[in-house]
């Protein structure tokens, strides 16, 4: 086993830009992040802010369109160095991914229990037979009732929930010591939602799975990280424990984001403190921070240089002016 | 005072062809649904996937109607008014759909899809039909250049400030929204709540707020209507339900926020885990007979799988269907 000290994925200065490259619109920019075996990190931010561009460059399946820079270490390989057929050995085997949009990822002409074995007899794992005995295994494993009547159904005959399921079910197929998961209950309703991550968080334990969960849904990262990289405009924001960073944010678009929603902190009625204006159009951030211009404590500064990171607490801060400044509390 | 909306019995049936050889099978969508709305108010419901709301929208805003029961606006029967006086009608109430990207024709110029409703419920105004949508548009906070616009050149919050003023041209009385801000970032969540909000001040609005999401529903609603398989399994005023649920049911959506929506903005105090019930992980399969909940409670007894529990009174604006009621 190896410790906690070599990383099992060690993210380094990922870029992921589209169009001219005279003038690329970069969709993520310098994003660097490590998560040790078996470790749990959140990626959250609103849509657009490079979340799924980021999983996506971790598995080799960003659009043809693409570019992509900086490394990816993992188990001591550069994925980033990969061909196509380098990565079929990867994706699956060692990085399972549960994907925003479940209806779209499963194929919906084949049945659940081929879809879940399939990786085992592509990977060799397994044999036709095994492989299908396992697949139920794993049906009835991730919590779908009534497994060995389901295990022939097409994807339209299930439910949004026991879609996810079946997706997670896939991704863990082949034991692989990450697994991704991108806006894993977005499309669910409260109660489901809340199945799915105690699911997440027993599998994880169960299978000493380092996980990945990309949210824009602050409760689900919560409940199931211990460390989180808040991003925006294809940039870190902020990053650190979990716990920490939303018990004591020091970002202000960290802070807007934790205070959009309305709680306890509110009185009925109130109006809440929405971040003012919209995420921009990659072409249209600024060439420093890309929180200027929705942040109220913005200046000139703020606009034309990209802050560098500052230790504040246990968390790193990519702002000028971070903490100090209260924006959030009054109406 | 007669209420703003009064629906009484509402049911609705679908039913459904599955393949050949199974027998036809019925399903009750909703289910004898009775609640009244007033003037100014909000009511919110909420209840999991496939629990009727949307149903229930779609028959409030006679979109679709029922098998039984009525719907009565301003004291008047919705399904007994005849086309062309049900068209006129519509400017009392309109919808707010769940996703701005679907909603929307992408087709369509803002200005014709804001202005459709004032069409339907009062043709021909000429040129003070431009001057009402621009209106509209800048009560929810958009300028009139959008008028000209197509719907993909703005963001998800704007197509919903977008869908808000296509509900008020008609300057109406109720507003049905379903799940209106489920689509948005929580950042824009909260900008479209804000402006829902001052609406219904500046306004006196109703409104029958669908939604998922308990802390939106606690914040915005007045009173709420939990909803499981078709039927209302408790009502009451949202606070008290929140804090105190009657229904097991109610108590599992609540049991089901994260702690961390829990809790006050500054997240200082997070309950235990030990002290948190957890969720199961398994999915629930339904019970047949007694009790719609009867297979997932963890509260169920023999009785329950024998008889349906029906919704009464368990005190103050407050009821609930179990036999059991916790509150
Ligand atoms: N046109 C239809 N034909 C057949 N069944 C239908 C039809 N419309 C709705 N149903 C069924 O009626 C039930 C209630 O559906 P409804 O859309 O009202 O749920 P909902 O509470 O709005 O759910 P969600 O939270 O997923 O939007 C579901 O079982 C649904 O599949
Ligand atoms: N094929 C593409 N061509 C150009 N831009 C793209 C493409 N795919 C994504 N983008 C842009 O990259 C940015 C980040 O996208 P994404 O990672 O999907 O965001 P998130 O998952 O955080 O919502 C967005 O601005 C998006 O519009
Ligand atoms: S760097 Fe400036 S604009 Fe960016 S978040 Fe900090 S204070 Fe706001
Ligand atoms: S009637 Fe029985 S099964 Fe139904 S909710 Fe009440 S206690 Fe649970
Ligand atoms: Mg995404
Ligand atoms: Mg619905």
């Amino acid at each position: 086993m190896s410790e906690t000290a070599s990383p099992l994925i060690a993210v380094d200065r990922l870029a992921v830009s589209f169009g001219d490259p005279a003038r690329p619109l970069a969709a993520v920019r310098q994003v660097s992040f490590t998560l040790a075996p078996g470790g749990t990190l959140g990626i959250v931010g609103e849509s657009g802010s490079g979340k799924s561009m980021t999983a996506r460059a971790l598995i080799g399946l960003l659009p043809e369109s693409a570019r992509v820079s900086g490394t990816v270490a993992f188990d001591g390989r550069d994925l980033l160095a990969n061909r196509e057929r380098d990565w079929e050995a990867v994706r699956g085997r060692q990085i399972g991914m549960v994907f925003q949009e479940p209806m779209t990822a499963l194929n919906p002409a084949h049945r659940i229990g081929d879809q879940i074995a399939e990786g085992l007899i592509h990977h060799h794992l397994l044999d036709r037979r095994a492989a299908r005995a396992e697949a139920l295994r794993l049906i009835e494993r991730v919590g779908i009732a009534r497994g060995r009547e389901r295990i022939d159904a097409y994807p339209h005959e299930l439910s949004g929930g026991q879609r996810q399921r079946v997706m997670i079910a896939m991704a863990l197929a082949c034991k692989p010591s990450l697994l991704i998961a991108d806006e894993p209950t977005s499309a669910l309703d409260v109660t489901i939602q809340a199945q799915i991550v105690e699911l997440l968080s027993e599998l994880r334990a169960e299978y000493g799975l380092a996980l990945i969960v990309i949210s824009h849904d602050l409760g689900v990262i919560a409940d199931l990280t211990e460390r989180t990289l808040i991003l925006y405009g294809g940039r870190v924001m902020e990053e650190g424990g979990t716990s920490a960073l939303f018990r004591a944010p020091a970002h202000p678009y960290t802070r807007g984001l934790l205070a959009a929603r309305p709680g306890r902190h509110k009185a009925k009625g109130e109006h809440l403190d929405a971040i003012p204006g919209n995420v921009p159009a990659i072409a249209d951030f600024p060439p420093g921070c890309p929180f200027f211009g929705r942040c109220t404590d913005g200046t000139e500064r703020c606009r034309l240089q990209v802050p560098p990171p500052v230790a504040v607490g246990d968390s790193l801060a990519r702002c000028w002016f971070p903490q100090g400044q209260a924006s959030g509390g009054q109406a | 005072m007669t209420a703003l909306l009064d629906v009484a019995g509402l049911t609705r049936r679908f039913h459904l062809a599955h393949g050949l050889i199974e027998r036809p099978r019925i399903l009750t969508a909703l289910d004898d649904v009775s609640f009244t709305l007033a003037h100014g108010r909000s009511l919110g419901v909420v209840g999991g996937s496939g629990s009727g709301k949307t149903t229930l929208a779609r028959l409030v805003m006679a979109l679709d109607k029922p098998d039984a029961g009525t719907v009565r606006l301003d004291g008047e029967d919705l399904n007994a008014l005849a086309p062309a006086e049900l068209r006129r009608r519509r400017r009392k109430f309109q919808m707010v759909f769940q996703d701005p990207r679907g909603s929307l024709d992408p087709r369509m110029r803002v200005e014709r899809i804001v202005a459709e409703p004032l069409d339907v419920a009062e043709p021909g105004l000429g040129s003070a039909r431009r001057e009402r949508v621009a209106a509209a548009l800048e009560a929810v906070g958009l300028d009139r250049s959008a008028l000209s616009l197509y719907p993909h050149q703005f963001s998800g919050g704007q197509r919903q400030r977008i869908a808000i003023a296509r509900a008020l041209v008609t300057a109406p009385a109720l507003v049905v929204a379903d799940e209106p801000v489920s689509a948005l970032d929580v950042s824009v969540q909260a900008q479209v709540l804000n402006l829902m909000m001052d609406l219904q001040r500046e306004r006196g609005l109703a409104y029958l707020f669908i939604s998922h999401d308990l802390a939106v529903v606690e914040h915005i609603a007045d009173d709420v209507i939990v909803m499981h398989r078709g039927r209302i399994v408790e009502q009451g005023p949202a606070e008290a339900l929140f804090r105190n649920p009657g229904h097991p049911y109610t108590l599992s959506l609540v049991e089901a926020i994260s702690p961390f929506d829990r809790m006050p903005v500054d997240h200082t105090v997070s309950p235990s885990p030990a002290l948190r019930p957890r969720p199961s992980a398994r999915e629930m399969l339904p019970s047949s007979g007694g009790c719609s909940y009867a297979g997932s409670c963890p509260f169920a007894s023999g009785h329950c799988h024998r008889e349906t529990p029906s919704l009464i009174a368990t005190g103050e604006d407050r009821r609930v269907a179990c036999l059991k009621p916790l509150a």
